[in-house]
């Protein structure tokens, strides 16, 4: 008797001459994003199944706020060797990691949540301001 | 036998500093690296904190990510409440549950860990006060006692325990490991040559009902041992000096015996 793989795990054809992509595929419910890195043609739709899969992403930060990520490092510098497209959301997550250098992106969010962070607080001394003089 | 180790040294090894990383995300990033046969040890686990720093997971953090992705049996990610609550981890020594506790420490922790340490050594503590060695031996729990019973300096409540049950033999293996771990024993030299001698033979859990003259050699050569040890290094002389009284009665009993035998068989 053959074991039934669920698709997550990589059966999906191999084409050795098309492009690959590595990315996000979600597998949560509603409202619970759960994601799988995986291999899969560049141009099929994530619905299909992946060729492999390199690790996990849990976006929900846990108990003691963090952010889950597990990769299998080894697979995916073979897949990097083969020529594989990384997607940027990956690329970001890989440049947190180490693996790559930061992703520009990110560079992009952090100063975009700084620059509101600092906007709100001027909002509020402002707003404080006001209350006292008002007061 | 689970090892007796140091406790473990903090991880903190930084790996990158990138300020402009700062607040990117109102959570840490773990990263965990799943790579088919890496030993949980050698396991990369990093982290990237709130600040943009990026270092290597400390042992807790470690644990509880090699727990998620290769969970171990029987281990939790919650430490159990026998080990965290005083109240029940007391009621359980009362209880003499000794080998349970040991049991479940080896699976909930690694042995370099701290709470490990504490523990263990709070239970073998318990059972060398209360003089309840039998509740241990014969089991993988044994050694460790035996060994933090030496290094700590309070192996006489043993050594009394083995006299009274009267194996002489295990008596010259532990004088010739406190040689081996302090060098304090007059004469250690001799005891760990006879412990060398004694190791190969079968163990003894109770008193021996027949024994040949082999034995009968070892046997006295064990007995002076123990007198000198008695003499040198010993903390409860008078009652050491008692129980081994009491044994070599009881031995030489048992000599007569099997000489008698030998002779009424007409072998002697």
């Amino acid at each position: 008797m053959s074991i039934v793989l669920p698709p997550s795990s990589g059966i999906g054809r191999c084409y050795a001459k098309a492009a690959k992509s590595i990315r996000l595929i979600r597998h949560g419910c509603t409202n619970r994003p759960f994601y799988h890195i995986s291999v899969i043609h560049r141009k099929r739709p994530n619905s299909l199944p992946v060729i492999e899969q390199l690790g996990s992403y849990d976006p929900m930060p846990n108990i003691n706020n963090e952010k889950l990520v597990a990769l299998n490092f080894e697979r995916l510098k073979y897949w990097l060797g083969k020529g594989a497209h990384v997607t940027n959301p990956v690329g970001e997550l890989l440049g947190l990691a180490g693996f790559f250098p930061i992703h520009p992106r990110s560079y992009m969010t952090a100063w975009r949540n700084r620059q509101t962070e600092r906007e709100n607080l001027a909002k509020q001394e402002a707003e404080n301001q006001e209350k006292a003089a008002t007061s | 036998m689970p090892p007796v180790v140091k406790v473990q040294k903090p991880i903190d090894d930084v790996l990158s500093r990138d300020p402009a990383l700062m607040s990117y995300d109102s959570a840490k990033y773990l990263f965990t690296d799943i790579t088919f046969g890496v030993a949980n040890e050698h396991r990369i686990i990093v982290e990237r904190d709130l600040d943009g720093t990026l270092r290597s997971c400390d042992h807790d953090v470690r644990k509880r990510l090699n727990q998620v992705y290769f969970p171990m049996n029987g281990r939790k990610l919650k430490e159990p409440l026998m080990f965290t609550e005083q109240e029940k981890f007391n009621s359980l020594l009362e209880r003499q549950k000794y080998e349970f506790i040991l049991d479940r420490a080896c699976v909930q922790y690694e042995p370099d860990e701290a709470a490990y340490q504490r523990i263990t050594s709070i239970t073998y503590q318990h059972v060398d006060l209360n003089k309840n060695y039998n509740l241990l031996r014969s089991t993988r729990h044994f050694g460790p006692l035996t060994f933090y019973l030496i290094w700590h300096q309070s192996m006489d409540g043993l050594m009394l325990e083995i006299l009274q049950s009267g194996i002489v033999r295990d008596a010259v293996v532990l004088t010739a490991l406190r040689h081996a771990i302090h060098g304090d024993v007059e004469e250690g030299d001799a005891a760990r040559a006879l412990a060398e001698q004694i190791l190969p033979t079968p163990v003894q859990l109770r008193k021996p009902e027949s024994i040949t003259e082999l034995d009968i050699q070892i046997d006295s050569k064990c007995i002076q041992c123990v007198e000198k040890y008695i003499k040198s290094n010993s903390a409860m002389k008078s009652q050491h000096e008692l129980a081994l009284q009491g044994f070599r009665e009881d031995y030489q009993q048992l000599i007569d015996l099997t000489r008698g035998l030998k002779k009424a068989h007409g072998h002697a």
